[in-house]
């Protein structure tokens, strides 16, 4: 098996082994452990194997249901090397942070069970195959929100789950269209990817199939105005599922257009990027000033997400090397920066019993490690220099400004827009008199520091030594933006 | 090692220790902290010295290529330094004094409880400010530039046990970064323009002629945005007075001597770009002379020592500004040296008297303070801000006098000449009001590491001023032409040159002597109005407040209550249940009763059969 089949199935199975048997929920902690760790080392040595000079590498082709042309065809490129390696980073620190406060069983399976499916969703290159995943990943966090989250959890789970889902369908229903129409046209069935893309589709027909697929991807990400699901999901679901959602799987959405609407109807993809700009810069504005008034931490972190993808968007949707480096880029630097600041929301939580941000204050005075490290996450969410989030930011920005002045100037505005809630929400949380949830604050532990100094290593060596990081990803991108003749500057 | 890259980590080092230092131990001596944190700057300002000194006598030029930050397509940025005249010279005071700075600060935080954070914050400044100087290419640079406004951040609301320092500290940051906004979406443009070039500032320089007017001046006015932000000017000025809530030391470092002059350094450094635009230059000038002026009016009625000190020095920084518009760049950095010395020198001794005054503020409440070591150091570094000759000062402003008067442009000139006016007034009153009493209050001294640095500043505060003696004094304007900067030069005869200065200082003596006559032994401060139009700064903050805040506020509630909640998702959740309560109209018909059943059955037959008959009826 290769490595990356070994990344995608080693934890679902893992996953179904430790479901079917009972046994105990230290052991189910310690095969977690080792899984993901077993996946994280795969991972490095995917990186230090792949080649910085080629695009798609590492491919697996096997039929699979050789009648209908479904294939297990799966490999990683630039841009999807940035979601493996964090999928397979953030999944072990998350359960080092959190390995005290959980033990239930169906916590730490659900996890697993999740990690497999979004490595798979990310190497897809068989519709079919991806379809399968992208559903898949969702299971588990229905269960999760539904079992070990807060508050409306029911209702709120039903909901994310409904939304999702009918989203799912419209692109199944799309999947299904371009594929036969590729019967039509090539007479036999396939739901290869590189088979797909030479299907010839009217203009409407491919608005039609676009928007399918279209809709699943924005409610995953999500952009407006398909979001509303998003801050009463991402209060209510446990720290673990908002990780998993918030750092992976709305990046596999934006992800999700690029590999597929771009590859699949690059014409109408081609035609309709200037609406998906104006929705990603308004969503930019938009989500960051919704943020300002929020005064349940999470929710505003769900806003602030939010509106970060909404500028992935814009890379993307921009066609150019700047804006695509820049997007995969912020998606890595985002995942990095939110897991951090949503495992240090959690645990705030479990220390303080509130998410209220008038609750909070005066952490700084009887935690200083913990204050240090969460303004310094808050601060990487803000991108400042020498933080992941300012390189990519200033590569969107640059790559919009190629566009056109004008989306250049409002995408700039994302400098901005983040520091308007997240300075206030810092000093409310953590200076001022020491309040009365956080007299009895205790600082972080050993194992939370464990969990939380790699990703702030990580943010700074990708702030302070970028090109290092790009250079893996800027072929696949050149590949890309040559194909589509947008060109470098001349 | 390469000298500039040892200059540079020095800081970086030290910080990097303290932290580690207090992250890894829980109790260590204070005196470690003193060490780690003299040891950064006091190397770099050992090497600016030693680079300065061969750039000004060997003409050497120093450079170091640390590593290529970012390389996609044609967007090179290279981590390179370099240390030309215009970079050496402002290493050569920016170093020195942040480690003067430094050491008075060791007396001044010493037993307090956040000693090594102080440090790690205030070494991590001057990392940022040496890679904001000597940065080669404008990216590089920004990095610089945005790092200083985050360590000016962190160090403002350095005191968080009181919020509304960390309020202060916000509000600095993101002026800051409304000005960097600016600075960004300029560099990207002229990236686009010219970048493929090649990116540092040499390239920019040489192919700034293939930009077309129009562009450029978007680019000059946007760049002198990201100016107004840093260096305090109006619009942008509002976070400079709030700025006081932090440790004195910091406002004596980088809201007086140094990151608040980055936003002049940018300019000088773009100074090709801005001889091309003209309009822009003296938009430039304006902005300058209406800050100066401003900001002079606004410290005479102002009450906070170090906020009379703050807007000092956003006044002081219109008068650069001012000189830089009319294209005497070196006038400019030259007061910019100037003031670097007595603003900090001002702010030091401010702060030795507020520590020694239980940290109480208001000079009314300061009155009477005995302390004659510190008296002498104040007075004379009055006597420099306002251009009394033949402090450092006086050389410095009079030549952006002559400069302005021989531009043309008289009303700059005029304004300039009253916020001068101005400055005399407020600087006075305040030194009258503290020093010249009847009844004295006796403080507690001020301890050497305090006293020594604040010595040297002194004498740097009085002969500063002969690194660049005019020519009418026989000098030969040195620093002017260690710089070598394309000036546009504005000539004015020596006679008068001569006059200028003569009637300014007369003017300005008067202007001392009303002060004197109003202020010393008397009451006069104690029956100032506190509520008028200049005490409350001309309610420019309550404008912003009801403006733009409380508008982004409104809108805020209004996409998440209105838009998001009702709009959007009450009619989603309307959906969803409109199709539930179809559901339900629907179970109702699945009820259990056979005859209803039977009932479905008959329908369905009796459709099927006319179904039947129309299709077969047409065959039929």
């Amino acid at each position: 098996m290769s490595t990356l089949s070994l990344m995608i199935f080693l934890p679902i199975i893992t996953a179904f082994a430790l479901f079917v048997t009972k046994i105990h929920i230290n052991i189910v902690k310690t095969l977690y452990m080792i899984v993901t760790g077993i996946v994280m080392y795969l991972a490095f040595s995917l990186y230090v194997a792949f080649d910085a000079n080629a695009s798609m590498q590492f491919i697996e082709y096997h039929p699979w249901i050789a009648e209908y042309g479904i294939s297990y065809h799966i490999g990683v490129d630039g841009v999807s090397l940035g979601i493996v390696m964090m999928n397979a980073i953030i999944m072990p620190l998350v359960a080092i942070a959190l390995y005290k406060q959980r033990d239930k069983r169906g916590y730490w399976i659900n996890l697993l069970f999740v990690q497999g499916g979004i490595m798979g969703a990310v190497l897809s290159l068989d519709l079919m195959l991806f379809y399968l995943f992208w559903e898949v990943m969702l299971l588990p966090i229905f269960f999760m929100i539904g079992l070990f989250g807060y508050g409306n959890k029911h209702f709120i789970t039903m909901k994310f789950n409904i939304y999702t889902i009918l989203g799912s369908l419209m692109m199944l229903i799309g999947i299904l269209y371009v594929a036969v129409q590729y019967k039509g046209q090539f007479g036999v069935y396939s739901f290869d990817l590189y088979d797909l893309k030479n299907v010839k589709l009217g203009a409407r027909e491919s608005f039609f199939a676009f928007s399918g697929f279209m809709l699943a991807f924005a409610i995953k990400i999500p952009i407006f105005p398909f979001h509303t699901w998003l801050s009463e999901t991402y209060r209510s679901a446990p720290t673990g599922a908002v990780i998993v959602m918030s750092a992976l799987m709305a990046k596999l959405g934006a992800y999700a257009i690029w590999r597929f609407l771009f590859t699949l109807f690059p014409e109408t993809s081609h035609a309709l990027a200037p609406y998906f700009i104006g929705i990603g810069l308004f969503g930019l504005i938009y989500f960051g000033i919704s943020a300002m008034s929020q005064s349940h931490l999470k929710k505003m972190f769900a806003l602030s997400s939010a509106s970060h993808l909404s500028l992935v968007v814009v890379g993307f949707f921009i066609y150019d090397v700047y804006g695509l480096v820049g997007s995969s880029y912020l998606i890595v630097a985002h995942a990095v920066s939110s897991t951090a600041l949503f495992l240090m929301a959690g645990m705030l939580f479990e220390r303080t019993k509130t998410y209220h941000i008038d609750s909070l204050g005066g952490i700084a005075a009887v935690a200083p490690k913990f204050a240090l490290f969460f303004a310094f996450f808050a601060l990487s969410i803000v991108g400042v220099p020498l933080t992941a989030g300012f390189v990519a930011e200033v590569l969107i920005v640059l790559g919009a400004f190629e566009y056109d002045i004008y989306v250049g100037f409002i995408s700039a505005t994302t400098i901005l827009l983040a520091m308007l809630f997240m300075f206030k929400m810092i000093s409310q949380v953590l200076y001022g008199k020491v309040s009365e949830s956080a007299k009895n604050f205790q600082d972080l532990r050993l194992h939370e520091l464990i969990a939380l100094i790699p990703l702030a290593l990580l943010i700074l060596a990708m702030g302070i030594f970028p090109n290092y990081f790009i250079k893996k990803i800027e072929p696949t991108a050149k590949s890309f933006a040559a194909g589509k003749e947008a060109v470098y500057h001349e | 090692m390469n000298v500039l890259t040892l200059l540079l980590l020095g800081p970086l080092v030290s910080a990097v220790l303290i932290f580690l230092i207090i992250f890894l131990f829980s109790k260590v001596h204070q005196s470690v902290y003193t060490f780690l944190a003299l040891l950064g700057p006091g190397v770099s300002a050992f090497l600016a010295l030693f680079v300065s000194y061969y750039s000004y006598f060997e003409k050497e030029v120093f450079s170091s290529h640390l590593f290529t930050w970012l390389h996609i397509g044609d967007f090179v940025v290279e981590a390179a330094l370099k240390a030309d005249a215009l970079s050496a010279f402002m290493i050569l005071f920016v170093a020195p004094v942040s480690f003067l700075i430094h050491i008075y600060a060791t007396g001044y935080m010493d037993g307090q409880r956040s000693y090594g954070r102080f440090f790690a914050y205030f070494n991590i400044f001057v990392f940022f400010m040496l890679l904001l100087v000597l940065a080669d290419n404008p990216i590089i640079m920004f990095i610089g530039w945005e790092g200083v406004g985050l360590t000016s951040y962190a160090l403002i609301g350095f005191y968080y046990e009181e919020i509304k320092n960390t309020y202060a500290g916000n509000k600095a940051f993101i002026l800051n970064r409304i000005g960097d906004f600016g600075f960004l979406s300029a560099l990207m443009l002229l990236f686009l323009e010219i970048g493929s070039g090649g990116f540092d500032f040499e390239h920019i320089f040489y192919n700034l002629v293939q930009i077309d007017s129009g562009m450029l001046s978007l680019i000059a006015f946007l760049l002198f945005v990201g100016a107004m932000g840093k260096s305090a000017q109006i619009p942008l000025f509002v976070w400079l007075p709030d700025a006081m809530a932090g440790p004195t030391p910091v406002s004596a470092l980088i809201h007086a001597a140094t990151m608040v002059t980055a936003g002049v350094y940018m300019v000088a450094r773009f100074a090709p770009l801005y001889n091309l635009t003209p309009d822009i230059s003296i938009f430039i000038a304006y902005v300058g002379a209406l800050s100066a002026l401003f900001a002079a009016v606004v410290a005479t009625r102002e009450y906070d020592i170090k906020k009379i000190l703050a807007y000092s020095t956003m006044s002081q920084l219109g008068f650069m500004f001012m000189a830089l518009g009319v294209g005497a760049y070196s006038t400019a950095l030259f007061h910019m040296f100037a003031h670097a010395f007595f603003k900090a020198l001002l702010f030091m001794a401010a702060g030795a008297i507020i520590a020694a005054f239980h940290h109480k503020q208001d000079i009314r409440e300061l009155r009477g303070i005995q302390a004659p070591v510190l008296f002498v150091m104040m007075y004379i570094a009055t006597l420099t801000i306002t251009a009394i000759p033949p402090f450092s000062a006086f050389f410095s402003k009079d030549a952006i006098m002559s400069a302005l008067y021989a531009s043309g442009h008289v009303e700059i000139f005029f304004l300039a000449f009253v916020a001068s006016l101005l400055t005399a007034f407020y600087m006075f009153r305040m030194v009258f009001v503290l020093f010249f009493t009847r009844e004295k209050k006796s403080a507690q001294k001020s301890g050497a590491s305090m006293i020594y640095p604040m010595a040297v500043l002194t004498l740097l505060s009085i002969f500063a001023g002969l690194l660049n003696f005019p020519e009418i004094f026989a000098g030969e304007l040195n620093i002017s032409h260690w710089l070598g900067l394309a000036e546009q030069s504005h000539k004015v005869p020596h006679a008068t040159e001569i006059i200028l200065m003569g009637v300014n200082t007369l003017f300005i003596a008067g202007v001392i002597f009303y002060t004197y006559k109003k202020y010393a032994y008397t009451d006069a401060i104690e029956k100032e109005n506190e509520t008028s139009v200049i005490a409350n700064k001309f309610y420019v903050d309550a404008f912003y407040h009801q403006t733009v805040v409380r508008t982004l506020q409104a809108f805020s509630l209004f996409f998440d209550k209105t838009i998001s909640k009702s709009l959007i998702d009450d009619s989603i959740n309307a959906m969803a249940f409109a199709y539930y309560k179809i559901g339900k109209i629907f179970a109702h018909a699945e009820n259990g009763n056979v005859r209803f059943y039977a009932l479905y059955i008959l329908v369905g037959v009796v459709s099927g059969f006319i179904y039947l008959y129309f299709l077969l009826g047409d065959v039929v």
